[in-house]
């Protein structure tokens, strides 16, 4: 009976010290559903190539857009990413117990993100500058040369600069902030530029007016919602 | 019995054939034209254009006449009374219905029906049958004939389109044509044009708003013209602006005139020191800027330079056609967010 009660224990304490690890998933995370212009999808070990509709993503795959191009990206949980033009992020997945965090490094240029309620989950969005906690919101993270811009148009986010004061807190909505290596954190109410930007940023249908000759058409395709 | 009864037909249809040779109308004026507010008295009628004539038998003899003016509604079976009048006796002759005001023929006793009229005041011209009666009566009181005509009238809505310019066409300053569909019972037409130095984001607005270099110059009844540039009057226009130009058909009515408006039209002036092609593909070329480098090949640059001046029609993706103003309106919207601009290029067959 001693010996049965060391092996549950020594097991208890292996499930206590382990289970703050993780583990990283290899098995597809999510999918890209549209390419506007052209992308690039990158494997943890592989090279660049040309990204297609339909692409699985596993962990640390990496997207990089090009001028006026657009990604579509859905996750197993119906969260969805849209990557704007010169852009570059990379997924990241990690399972802790039964539950998997996502983690979306943006390196530059812009990600329009619909996150669905995450209960347990965690579903991160960093920059060099910011790291922004979502528990189910739509958001507009934006990351320029040395600073994070998010504007939040419904839910809650916790934000954490990563450099300098290193100030946190809670970004509502309707809220934006700009972030710098110095580090603080003041939120601000959306202006009516800031909301036409993060309109724009949603949209990703692909709209045509055309313009007929007898010689030929000329195509004009824009975005719209 | 049967004898008696052919004589009795026979001398109604005597009766009949003589009361139709006695009192001829004739209608002059299509119809549509016809305002019920003209029939609200006699000299409604004289302000009016020539609606009918009557021919009336026997001529110089001493008589009078009722004359009734009747319309039924679509969907209507029973023909509602608008006007009735009596004239005083005059000597019989054939006259217009403009001349019971100012002539010998006098008018007795009218009567409107003023429910109708001011039904006809708010809503225009309706539409529905209209029935004019006259009987001839001599002038003891007998009556020597009548006549009535009946018009269908259903479709009241005048339209008038301007067939050139040619909308985003680009032509010479001194060589303007213009030319319009004629509308039933227009008496004249005007033009208005306002030059404007871009493609306005609403044409109404630039029509209305702006510095009129055509300012509602009447035309007379024409529909075309070979060059309306001799009709400035102010504020002329030069070579590459553009100009929103409309004409409009002025139709007589009882006190009043009723004008149509045509749908506007925006042109540009053609500057022969800096060959251009249209201002669509102007605008097109402005948002090629937006475009990453690489996106925007000489050949697009080219095929505008070279055909841009040739537009045909508009289409939206699905294959519908697009009118100008919802063309500018998509325009103008990735004007004002060119980050939604996607792309541009040349589609051949």
């Amino acid at each position: 009976m001693k010996k049965y009660l060391l092996n549950v224990s020594v097991l208890a304490l292996a499930v206590f010290f382990f289970s703050g690890a993780g583990e990283e998933i290899n098995a597809p995370a999510a999918v890209v559903t549209k390419v506007v212009n052209t992308a690039q999808y990158k494997s943890s070990a592989g090279k660049w190539v040309d990204l297609k509709t339909g692409q699985a993503l596993s962990s640390e795959d990496m997207i990089k857009t090009s001028g006026k191009s657009l990604v579509v990206v859905k996750f197993t949980d119906n969260s969805v990413l849209k990557v704007r033009e010169n852009s570059q992020v990379k997924i990241s997945t990690l399972k802790k117990d039964k539950n998997v965090s996502k983690t979306v490094d943006v390196d530059k240029g812009s990600v329009n993100a619909s996150v669905t309620k995450q209960d347990q989950q965690d579903f991160k969005f960093k920059s060099p500058t910011l790291v922004a906690s979502v528990r189910g919101t739509s958001l507009l993270f934006g990351v320029g040369v040395d600073s994070t811009n998010i504007d939040l148009e419904n839910g809650r986010l916790f934000c954490e600069a990563q450099l300098g004061k290193q100030e946190s807190g809670d970004l509502n909505e309707q809220e934006t902030v700009l972030v710098t290596p110095e580090g603080s954190f003041k939120p601000r109410q959306m202006t009516e530029e800031d909301k036409k930007r993060f309109n724009n940023s949603a949209k990703s249908n692909v709209k045509k007016v055309i313009l007929k000759t007898p010689q030929g058409d000329i195509v004009i395709e824009y975005l719209d919602n | 019995m049967k004898n008696r009864v052919a004589i009795i037909i026979f001398s109604v249809l005597i009766a009949f054939s003589a009361s139709a040779q006695n009192v001829d109308i004739q209608i002059l004026n299509p119809l549509p034209t016809i305002d019920l507010t003209q029939f609200i008295n006699a000299k409604d009628l004289c302000g009016a254009p020539e609606v009918f004539q009557v021919r009336l038998d026997p001529k110089g003899q001493q008589g009078f006449i009722k004359a009734f003016f009747s319309w039924r509604k679509i969907n209507q079976t029973a023909y509602e009374e608008v006007y009735r009048m009596t004239s005083n006796n005059f000597a019989i002759r054939d006259f217009y219905s403009n001349e019971l005001c100012n002539s010998e023929i006098t008018v007795k006793d009218e009567n409107s029906n003023k429910t109708l009229i001011e039904e006809a005041l708010t809503k225009g011209v309706p539409v529905g049958s209209y029935q004019i009666k006259v009987e001839l009566y001599d002038a003891n009181g007998t009556m020597l004939g009548f006549d009535t005509e009946i018009r269908d009238f259903t479709n009241p809505t005048a339209t008038l389109s301007l067939i050139s310019p040619i909308q985003l066409m680009s032509y010479d300053e001194a060589s303007v044509p213009a030319s319009w569909n004629p509308v039933v019972g227009a008496q004249t037409y005007k033009i208005k044009a306002v030059r404007v130095t871009s493609i306005p984001a609403s044409l109404e607005a630039a029509i209305n708003e702006g510095t009129p270099c055509i300012d509602n110059q009447d035309v007379g009844n024409v529909t075309s013209l070979n060059d309306i540039s001799t009709l400035q009057s102010a504020n002329p226009w030069r070579p590459g602006d553009f100009v929103v130009v409309r004409v409009s058909a002025i139709i007589p009515g009882a006190g009043a005139f009723q004008e149509v408006n045509s749908n506007i039209v925006l042109f540009q002036i053609r500057n022969p020191n800096a060959p251009q092609s249209s201002g669509i593909s102007q605008l097109v070329m402005n948002l090629l800027a937006f475009l990453p480098p690489e996106m925007v090949s000489p050949e697009i640059q080219q095929f505008l330079a070279q055909y841009g001046a040739s537009l045909t029609g508009y289409q939206g993706g699905d294959g519908q056609n697009l009118n100008l103003n919802e063309l500018l309106n998509v325009l103008n919207m990735i004007i004002a967010n060119p980050e939604i601009l996607s792309n541009i290029y040349i589609q051949t067959q």
